[in-house]
């Protein structure tokens, strides 16, 4: 399983390297919705500042669904969709490899968004190390849920439009925790929070995700 | 649940049976909670104890069995066509529960706080509910053969059940953090008047009997659509063939 | 009555009997196509 995961998540990023997607179009429409925040709330640098820890995840989840998108159409537009299905991959690794790719785009993602976010909503960097844990648990939930229900809205015209009805409602409790726990590292929060908590809630949800992932892609690789 | 066969409608025994408990019992739980005397804390508003945590808990059950439907669809052994009608018909129906949960928790909390909508653990809990529940059905109404839809709409199920209780946890440890407006406040403790128990527990009945109602109506219409649509495309095929016979 | 306790029960009372009706007709309309088509 996990050489077969290593097979799929490898092409994944190899595509991605080659074809840049993600880092000419996804990076930048982050980067743009941070600064469409900034229009939005005004650019009162306080409201900014308050709010900039559930402003960046809400950026990332946005991010996520497109990436997630791009994931399912490098299958579909090469037609190596059914040719997955038949190379005899386990279906756990494929899902893995999958999840994984998209979990190291979000990363990268994010490090340059908090680069952003730093620098446009007058943040000061701290807590390093929650805020770590943080983005690796609530990116490898979000990277789960995403390729999981990327599974079943593909091969449809809308699925488009209903990946992130999907997604979103499923990761809210992702962005919930993500967001507290960044206030707490950062100490923007206006009241006191203890960040142990919620990054316990975003390993249960990270585990959550990618079991269901693991055990639902063999099932759903098997209709025709 | 036998599907009436030479009939003109999804009505059976078993449905004017329910449908007549439904109907009573409703009628009841109206006619009980309009009676309730005023409180000192809230006014008349504590009449509506009769219909909101009934319509919460519909909704509830709706999910629980569209969930239990959808796991007994995935299991190999036990799989058939009826869990996933059963799966499809329940959800749509939660969301009209849902939604009721929505708005009569809104009209409850809008005299208190003054305002229509209080970010507390519960109505936020249905709010995210009834997203599920609506991608549920979007996927479910994606042009799919029946297998496929069966297995992708059970995969979502199966896993919005799983993050519903950790969004509740999320939400209420985040609400909890604000001490703010919230819907338990104005709810009934246990120091409440046993008729409001009472009109409150009738109230869960009566929604409970309204839902099993509407579900084996929903059930039959769901495999009648199946059928009807079977049917159609066997038409379909026959006039293909019919033309490629008679074309040169 | 008061007014928003009257439009929580109307509320629901409402939707409830409107969504009943409308699976009764689709089911009546569907149960006659089927039959027909038997």
């Amino acid at each position: 399983m996990w050489r077969d995961a290593v097979l799929v998540g490898g092409k994944d990023l190899r595509i991605e390297a080659r074809s840049r997607v993600a880092a000419n179009q996804i990076v930048p429409f982050a980067v743009l919705v941070l600064i469409l925040f900034a229009f939005a709330l005004d650019a009162d640098r306080g409201v900014l500042t308050r709010a900039a820890a559930g402003l960046f995840w809400v950026a990332v989840l946005f991010s996520a669904v497109l990436a997630v998108q791009r994931a399912q159409a490098v299958e579909s537009s090469v037609g190596t969709g059914d040719a997955l299905r038949l190379s005899g991959l386990d279906p756990a690794g494929i899902f893995l490899g999958k999840a994984g790719a998209v979990a190291v785009q979000l990363l990268v993602l994010e490090v340059v968004l908090g680069a952003g976010v730093v620098l446009l909503y007058d943040v000061e960097p701290a807590g390093y190390p929650t805020l770590a844990a943080t983005a690796v648990a609530a990116t490898l939930g979000v990277a789960a849920a995403g390729t999981l229900y990327g599974a079943l809205a593909a091969g449809s015209r809308v699925s488009e439009t209903l990946l992130p009805l999907l997604l979103l409602p499923a990761v809210a409790p992702v962005l919930i925790a993500a967001t507290r726990a960044s206030e707490a590292a950062l100490g923007t929060s206006a009241l006191p929070v203890a960040a142990g908590d919620w990054l316990a809630l975003l390993g249960v949800l990270a585990v959550v995700y990618v079991a269901f992932g693991v055990v639902a892609f063999g099932p759903l690789m098997e209709e025709q | 649940m036998n599907e009436p066969r030479n009939r003109t409608s999804t009505a059976s025994p078993l449905t004017l049976s329910l449908g007549l408990a439904a109907l009573l019992s409703l009628g009841a739980t109206v006619a009980l909670g309009l009676s309730l005397p005023a409180t000192v804390e809230q006014g008349e508003y504590s009449r509506l104890i009769a219909i909101h945590p009934g319509v919460a808990w519909a909704s509830y059950v709706s999910f629980g069995v569209t969930a239990l439907a959808s796991a007994l669809w995935l299991w190999p052994r036990t799989r058939a066509p009826r869990w996933d009608l059963l799966a499809g018909a329940s959800a749509e129906i939660g969301v009209v529960f849902t939604a009721l949960t929505l708005a009569t928790g809104s009209i409850w909390g809008r005299p208190t706080w003054g305002v229509w909508w209080v970010w507390d653990a519960r109505l936020t809990l249905s709010a995210l509910m009834l997203a599920l529940y609506l991608g549920y059905l979007a996927l479910r109404r994606v042009p799919n053969p029946p297998d496929a839809r069966a297995r992708r709409s059970a995969v979502a199920a199966l896993l919005a059940v799983a993050v519903v209780p950790l969004n509740h946890f999320a939400v209420d440890w985040w609400r909890t953090l604000h001490q703010g407006r919230s819907l338990a406040q104005i709810d009934p403790g246990n120091d409440l008047d046993g008729a409001f128990i009472g009109a409150m527990l009738l109230g869960f009945l009566a929604m409970t009997l309204v839902y099993a109602w509407l579900l084996v109506h929903r059930v039959r219409v769901a495999r009648l659509e199946d059928e009807v649509e079977e049917a159609s495309l066997a038409v379909a095929l026959e006039e293909r063939r019919a033309e490629a016979l008679v074309a040169p | 009555m008061n007014g928003y306790v009257a439009a929580g029960y109307g509320i629901t009372l409402v939707t409830l009997a409107a969504y009943a009706l409308r699976t009764l007709r689709r089911g009546r309309v569907l149960a006659r196509a089927a039959r027909d088509d038997r």
